[in-house]
């Protein structure tokens, strides 16, 4: 048996729905899920979501995409950006068929993932590749 | 026989990032109700004991007793020289799954199957799958390696390939263009409205096709090779 050992740190998601019933369902995924110590945030719009940024130190959004009948992460995630936040955003919807889905990463997503797909496994991974910070580069 | 793309691939040509490709992986695990999909790279093994792990989908509940980021292989592995040195996939019963993968969690119940994968540029990767016996009767072994073997394609062209090819794109010329600038991770991320982990993965892109190891390197041999001004 191969065991590496990993630096604690606690990684903070906002998760961002406007269904509170997801909330439940989140948090039961993210706390199995990760292997780490991990705080689930959870708020049902954007303002409070970019409140939540002024207050908190995030590691990472997870953001429905129809927050609004009318809006998606297109018009959604440039708004968080907006907030100077520079963390991993990943689009969570019940239907990632749409073809503007494909151009997530020119509106500033990291990923995007569906909502039937979302398991403790997929979180698990989710906050491996994109919340924990891994990636150092020297200046020098 | 003719294979056909299943069903559950049908996002392959959509993959982009690498959980794209995980939730591929995912869908074949379900589909074919593996255990255990492991994607390795074998380019530095035997030489090197430890064998790093490019993807693991875990497709049971006690996922959190297997970590398989780097694995540790004894030279004499025959799974792993399968994988390493031969060219055809290959089914193992329980016996030499439990004396061969004993870093896989509990496999008291388990086959396994290994999927040798030989790029035309002479690299080498491969696939662990594991399954429960009463799985592996039920299932079309050929299928499921062509599946396996067509997600890799496509992983190999999107994920691995371009991150050795010497080719630097429009975005990593921007992420060169502000680290010129001195600019932080940080900064070009609120900059291009991306995210630091992003700009950090272009950046780790950038220092390995340009064979330098920092910022500084990294920004000076784009000065010498006319890539900014």
């Amino acid at each position: 048996m191969n065991s590496v050992v990993e630096e604690v740190e606690t990684i903070t998601i906002l998760f961002v729905d406007d269904n509170p019933d997801e909330f439940v369902l989140m948090e039961w995924l993210v706390k199995g899920g990760a292997d780490q110590n991990t705080e689930l945030v959870c708020v049902t719009d954007i303002e409070s979501a970019c409140k939540v940024l002024e207050e908190k130190n995030i590691s990472m959004i997870l953001l429905d995409n129809k927050l609004h009948l009318n809006d998606d992460f297109r018009t959604s995630v440039p708004v968080l950006r907006s907030k100077a936040f520079t963390g991993p955003i990943g689009i969570v919807s019940s239907s990632i068929e749409p073809e503007y889905f494909q151009e997530f990463e020119q509106y500033g997503a990291d990923f995007r993932i569906g909502k039937n797909e979302l398991d403790r496994n997929a979180i698990g991974f989710i906050i491996d590749e994109f919340a924990k910070k891994d990636i150092k580069i020297s200046d020098d | 026989m003719k294979h056909q793309k299943p069903d559950c691939l049908v996002d392959l040509e959509r993959a982009i990032n690498k959980l794209d490709f995980y939730r591929l992986f995912k869908c074949l695990c379900v589909n074919y109700d593996l255990d255990l999909l492991a994607l390795f790279d074998m380019n530095n093994w035997p030489e090197e004991a430890s064998i790093e792990s490019l993807m693991v989908v875990v497709n049971r509940e006690d996922s959190n007793l297997v970590d398989l980021d780097v694995v540790s292989i004894a030279e004499n592995n025959v799974i792993f020289q399968n994988i390493r040195d031969e060219i055809l996939h290959k089914f193992w019963d329980n016996k030499t799954v439990c004396e061969h993968i004993s870093f896989c969690g509990d496999v008291s119940s388990t086959v396994g199957i290994s999927i040798p994968l030989h790029t035309p540029n002479g690299r080498h990767f491969g696939f662990w799958l594991a399954l429960p016996k009463s799985v592996s009767d039920k299932i079309d072994h050929d299928q499921l390696v062509y599946d396996c073997k067509l997600v890799f394609q496509s992983f190999f062209n999107q994920i691995i390939l371009p991150d050795s090819m010497p080719i630097i794109s429009p975005r990593e010329l921007e992420v060169i263009r502000w680290s010129s600038e001195g600019k932080t991770s940080v900064e070009i991320a609120i900059i291009l409205g991306l995210s630091e982990h992003t700009i950090n993965s272009y950046t780790t892109k950038i220092l390995q096709k340009l064979q330098v190891v920092n910022r500084a390197q990294m920004v000076a041999t784009a000065i010498r090779m006319g890539l900014i001004k």
